[in-house]
């Protein structure tokens, strides 16, 4: 009767959709002393090869180490935990884990085992980051658009009176004169900023939205790009995608973010390398990306780089507003906007769009005006 | 030399505009908000009307509207804009570009200035 039991629970536990773990508590290492298919066909891995092991295995360079500090704490105490980590699968993509721990004890209230619940929530916190990236952007078009006629306005003299006081100075004013350039300049300089905010706030895709080539997009972007690279830089084109399909949305803001990608691309190669455009259609999905030879993202920040302001790039060079943009863009298309880092071959940034027929209708994605 | 009537609820940006016609020989006329435009302008031959959009008591487009209404000879319209939005949230660069004759986004430099109210004259009053 027990052995039947045991058996049958066995089975339950392999037909959870769930990836269930249990952990020898006695060893310090907690090793895993049991698996689940579940687990075996998400992580990539064999039970053979994982059990005796650690679960770290599962974490790599982008995992929170604060996250693993707080597991390790309530494995110490004896405390159940619930947490969402960074995990890679064998093959070294990596996946969103919810991964749930309690402890398992004996009559006598030992723990001697523990349980581990793991589930892939890497979809879910895409939507959930989506809607907050959405979310900041129109607050912050709102502000942009709230303080700009004000701030504008009190720019005014500062950009417009220098000139006329630089031709009422006497001839030996050098100094002078230098400082009156200094005044017109930073205006300027605030003004740019000011206008690139400003762009958030002004956006109306919806009255834009129309089908389009993105071929027409990548064109318009290198045309932009090229005198960008220089000597140093090679700009390449890769491309599968036939001309003549059709994405749904604003070209323009298709071209701006492609060249967003581009600006940074070659920002990241001083020394100069290799920029690859690629153009490429799989099952109904147009994937446009910008390749770069320089040293991939950092991984420090790897996850904040979409965040509007976020820049590594020293003061009057970067705002940290191209990514942002370009990520607002791309979801008022219904699209996506990914990354790839390769250690051996620089950032490559995707912008995946669906195809729109023209014949069919246009799909709706959501617009959000501010 | 042309009359200049410049309207900004801002005295600063009226002053430094004004200035820089001043500079090229205009004379210029200055007024707080849309209201005080009409004042001045009625009964007066004014080449050419600059005006913020977004003013209190009365605002760009309500002041333009009246400016066309008025009878003889309407003046020219630059309007200026820092963007922002009205309070029905339209954005006032794009109310401004519908409503009038040119548009120049604050803040703009004396050459900017210039070479737009050249143009403008250039085509003469209506
Ligand atoms: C049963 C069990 C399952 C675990 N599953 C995972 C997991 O799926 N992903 C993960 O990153 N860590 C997992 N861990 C946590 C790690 O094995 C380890 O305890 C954690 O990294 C903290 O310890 P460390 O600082 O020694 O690495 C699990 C731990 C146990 C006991
Ligand atoms: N191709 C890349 N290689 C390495 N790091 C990159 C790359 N693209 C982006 N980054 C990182 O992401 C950050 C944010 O990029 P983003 O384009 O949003 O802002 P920025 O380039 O710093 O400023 P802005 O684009 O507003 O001038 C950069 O500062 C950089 O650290
Ligand atoms: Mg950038």
């Amino acid at each position: 009767m027990f052995r039947s039991a045991a058996h049958i629970w066995m089975q339950a536990l392999d037909a959870a959709q769930v990836n269930i773990t249990i952990a020898d508590a006695a060893h310090p290492e907690r090793p895993l002393t049991y698996v689940n298919r579940s687990f075996c066909e998400t992580t990539g891995y064999a039970a053979e090869d994982v059990i005796g092991r650690s679960c770290r295995f599962l974490q790599g360079p982008g995992t929170c180490a604060e996250t693993i500090a707080q597991i390790r704490q309530s494995l110490n105490e004896d405390q159940a935990i619930d947490v969402e980590i960074l995990n890679y699968r064998r093959d070294g993509s990596e996946f969103w884990n919810a991964l749930s721990l309690s402890p398992i004890r004996d009559e006598t209230g030992r723990v001697t085992a523990i349980v581990g619940f793991q589930v892939d929530v890497t979809e879910r916190r895409r939507l959930d980051e989506d809607r907050l990236h959405s979310a900041k952007m129109e607050a912050l078009g709102r502000f942009s658009s709230g303080i700009a006629h004000e701030v504008n306005s009190m720019l005014q003299p500062i950009v417009s009176l220098p000139s006329l006081v630089k031709t009422a100075l006497p001839e030996d004013k050098a100094e002078e004169r230098e400082w009156l350039d200094l005044i017109e300049e930073h205006g300027k300089t605030a003004r740019a900023l000011l206008r690139k905010l400003l762009q958030y706030g002004r956006r109306n895709p919806a009255a834009e939205a129309a089908l389009f080539d993105p071929c027409k997009a990548l064109d318009a972007a290198a045309v932009h790009l090229r005198p960008a690279c220089g000597d140093l830089i090679n700009l390449v084109r890769n491309q599968t995608l036939a001309t003549g399909k059709t994405v749904y949305g604003d070209l323009q803001s298709l071209v701006q973010s492609i060249i967003a990608l581009g600006e940074n691309a070659i920002d990241a190669m001083p020394q100069g390398g290799t920029l690859t455009l690629a153009a490429h259609l799989t099952d109904g999905t147009v994937s446009l990306s910008v390749q770069d030879t320089g040293p991939g993202v950092d991984t420090r920040y790897r996850h904040r780089i979409f965040e509007p302001f976020f820049t590594s790039k020293p003061i009057g060079l970067g705002t940290g507003l191209g990514l942002a943009l370009a990520q607002s863009h791309i979801t008022s298309m219904g699209g996506t906007i990914s990354l790839k880092n390769h250690a051996a071959n620089g950032a490559c940034f995707t912008i995946n769009l669906p195809l729109a027929e023209p014949d069919t209708a246009a799909p709706s994605p959501q617009f959000y005006t501010a | 030399m042309a009359c200049i009537l410049v309207v900004d609820d801002i005295p600063g940006v009226r002053k430094s505009i004004a200035a820089g016609l001043k500079r090229l020989g205009h004379e210029v006329l200055e007024a707080g908000n849309g209201r005080e435009a009409l004042d001045l302008a009625t009964g007066r031959a004014t080449d050419l009307v600059i005006t913020d959009m977004l003013m209190p008591e009365m605002d760009g487009v309500d002041l333009i509207d009246l400016l066309n209404e008025a009878p003889g000879k309407t003046p020219r319209i630059l309007a200026m804009s820092g963007g922002g939005t009205f309070v029905t949230s339209q954005d006032a660069l794009t109310v401004a570009r519908q409503n009038a004759d040119a548009v120049l986004e604050k803040p703009f430099d004396t050459v900017e200035l210039c070479d737009a109210v050249q143009s403008l004259l250039e085509k003469g009053a209506t």
